[in-house]
């Protein structure tokens, strides 16, 4: 780990680091990340497997559309 | 893989408020925030607490290290059930069960939507209740690693808030580590 990464938060995509939520938040919304894990589809609640690469703004999780509320 | 909508504006833009230091030093690795939002989205939606530093339990601790470094076969679940309580005691770290755990009218214990930021050092827990009842006034929370029973990891309170059937009460919680 650098030295400078000292901050709460620590992306080592980009080498950023900071303490503050605020900055943090700045940093998901400019830079893409990789996102993996589980959610709820937003429209039906079905729990369906997360892999996604993008820039969150304004929010820590991508929502998700399961398959079959995306086809309908 | 699923299929994702981006840029749907949740309401959980980050207003730095935080609490250090209640139950863990400057040097820990291990930092965790809280937001509570009651009725997101909504006309009245009202925000209860904004990235409120959460508190590591000492068994949390326990079981972290257990599933990192000591366990010598295939670990346990993760702390991503999210627990809520009326209970006013608050948080401490000797707790090892969430007290007074709500488990009727939707707002019982249930699994989150944890997502891990690859290469970065956060995981977020993300899930919102909806009360099918009344509560006058939910204000703690805990994640543990079990539907019932468990593990639990980290607690935290947040401001008093009661719900009517219909309200929701939206969950997110922000962990680091390393």
């Amino acid at each position: 780990m650098s030295h400078h990464m000292e901050g709460n938060f620590k992306c080592f995509n980009h080498d950023f680091s900071t303490s503050k939520p605020e900055e943090w938040q700045k940093h998901i919304g400019e830079k893409e990340h990789q996102y993996t894990g589980e959610a709820e589809c937003v429209t039906c609640g079905e729990r369906v497997k997360l892999d996604w690469k993008g820039k969150l703004q304004n929010k820590m999780s991508p929502n998700v559309l399961c398959k079959g509320c995306k086809e309908q | 893989m699923s299929n994702l909508i981006d840029n749907v504006n949740n309401g959980d833009a980050f207003d730095y408020s935080v609490n250090h230091g209640s139950s863990l030093n400057d040097s820990s690795l291990i930092h965790g925030y809280v937001t509570v939002v009651k009725n997101a989205g909504k006309d009245n939606e009202e925000t209860l607490c904004k990235n409120k530093h959460n508190l590591l339990t000492n068994a949390g601790r326990d079981y972290f290290h257990d599933q990192c470094y000591k366990n010598t076969s295939a670990g346990g679940a993760g702390c991503n059930f999210i627990a809520l309580s009326e209970n006013s005691s608050g948080a401490n770290a000797t707790h090892t069960a969430v007290a007074n755990e709500i488990t009727t009218n939707g707002l019982a214990r249930a699994i989150s939507s944890p997502t891990h930021n690859t290469g970065t050092n956060t995981t977020t827990l993300t899930k919102t209740f909806t009360a099918s009842g009344s509560f006058t006034a939910v204000q703690l929370s805990g994640i543990l690693n079990a539907s019932s029973g468990g593990t639990l990891g980290n607690e935290a309170t947040f401001t008093s808030v009661a719900l009517v059937t219909g309200d929701t009460l939206a969950v997110t919680w922000t962990l680091t580590l390393g």
